[in-house]
């Protein structure tokens, strides 16, 4: 009986992971990929938008020179302005308490 | 004093927790003067002791680490409030300091180190748990990578035997409260405030927030990528114990079997499910080739 409950979970799921497939690759082919995920996707995070310039140079050396990205204080480094002030923070949070 | 040497004097007393009013302490852990400790390495200038000048790097250190995990989890920051906040901040960046070339992975283990640390969470320690997770998994669901996903030639030749992999940007919660709309709430308002303050050329405003009460029900949680946009999807207690178990490296037919174990959902409805999931999940492009080392993900209690 469980083997038989077993192999009707395995079939269920062999046919919908080859019609969502399918449907996967049609909607490639149309050019509406994206519709028809978002419609499936769930909740989307809209606060993203802010924040993705921030997170595409997380890992990346290419905010190099900006002073804004976490993956180093290149805002403040070598350039001295920091000097004698008491510590640089390039998000302007903590400076300005000194 | 060799470099290697002078790297690890510098680096323990730039990772020095500051004072309370944020300056620099005046005794190393191991006793030591901090005058001394900075006067064995650095010289003094006409404006500053060597004290004041290592102190601006200790200063630095901090700000940028607190304020790079601030970034990370500000919902967390509204839950537990700011000053508690920071306060489990330095304790977390004590214990795990920054130990890679980005400070993207800086937050990678606050979500477990809180659950570890009750007194830091306050009395929502739960939910402030459950909030750390889902932001901690915006962050991955953003830039992990895509593999490519099945092809439906790949799916023909699958049994129940097979191994089949979980895109490493999808990240499986099990959480103890609802706390997806909260947070998404919260970062909502803090992305509005952030614009308004910018506009009128002002600093983002810290002030407390009254949140709305969130009882305690066991909630399922994916979060992942279409395109560039991260999505929070809920799911199923069983669909979220078949993807776990695919992620583990379980055959198809061990993770179907482990999903639905001690499931109350009836044995006639089961079928219809699974075939629903499969589809969604083939649609999203979820499931990709199994790579031969697949490992545990550490993001929610998935041995729940």
């Amino acid at each position: 009986m469980k083997n038989q409950i077993n192999a009707l979970l395995l079939t269920a799921a062999l046919s919908g992971l080859m019609g969502g497939t399918s449907v996967a690759a049609q909607s490639t082919q149309n050019h509406n990929g994206s519709t028809v995920k978002a419609a499936k996707a769930g909740l989307r995070y809209t606060a993203q938008d802010k924040d993705t310039s921030k997170h595409s140079c997380k890992g990346k050396n290419d905010c190099k020179g900006q002073g804004g990205c976490k993956t180093g204080d290149n805002g403040c480094k070598a350039k001295n302005s920091c000097k004698g002030k008491g510590g640089c923070a390039t998000d302007g949070s903590k400076p300005s308490a000194i | 004093m060799n470099l290697e040497t002078l790297q690890r004097a510098m680096a323990a007393a730039v990772m020095m927790p500051l004072t309370a009013d944020d300056a620099m302490a005046q005794t190393a852990p191991d006793g030591r003067a901090m005058e001394a400790v900075a006067g064995s390495f650095i010289a003094p200038n006409s404006r500053l002791t060597a004290f004041e000048r290592l102190e601006i790097y200790n200063r630095q250190y901090w700000f940028r680490m607190l304020g790079a995990l601030a970034e990370d989890f500000p919902a967390l920051q509204a839950v537990v409030g700011a000053r508690a906040f920071e306060a489990l901040s330095v304790a977390y960046l004590t214990e795990h300091p920054s130990r890679s070339f980005t400070l993207r992975n800086l937050g990678s283990k606050l979500a477990d180190w809180l659950a570890a640390h009750p007194e830091r969470g306050g009395r929502r320690h739960g939910l402030a748990v459950d909030v750390a997770r889902i932001e901690w998994a915006f962050v991955e669901a953003f830039d992990q990578e895509a593999l490519t996903p099945l092809t439906l030639d790949e799916v023909a030749a699958l049994s129940g035997d097979s191994r089949i992999g979980l895109q490493p940007h999808v990240q499986l919660m099990a959480l103890e409260h609802p706390a997806d709309d909260l947070v998404l709430g919260l970062h909502d308002r803090q992305k509005r405030e952030a614009s308004e303050a910018g506009v009128r050329g002002e600093a983002v405003p810290m002030e407390p927030m009254r949140l709305p009460r969130l009882r305690r029900r066991a909630t399922w949680l994916a979060a992942h990528r279409v395109e560039m946009s991260v999505y929070y999807r809920r799911m199923e207690p069983e669909e979220y114990r078949t993807l776990s178990a695919l992620r583990r490296g379980l055959t198809l037919g061990a993770a179907l079997e482990a999903g639905f174990e001690g499931s109350k959902l009836a044995e006639g409805r089961r079928p219809k499910k699974v075939r629903e999931w499969f589809a969604t999940w083939a649609e999203l492009g979820w499931l990709c080739r199994a790579s031969s080392e697949e490992q545990p993900q550490r993001t929610g209690r998935e041995d729940e």
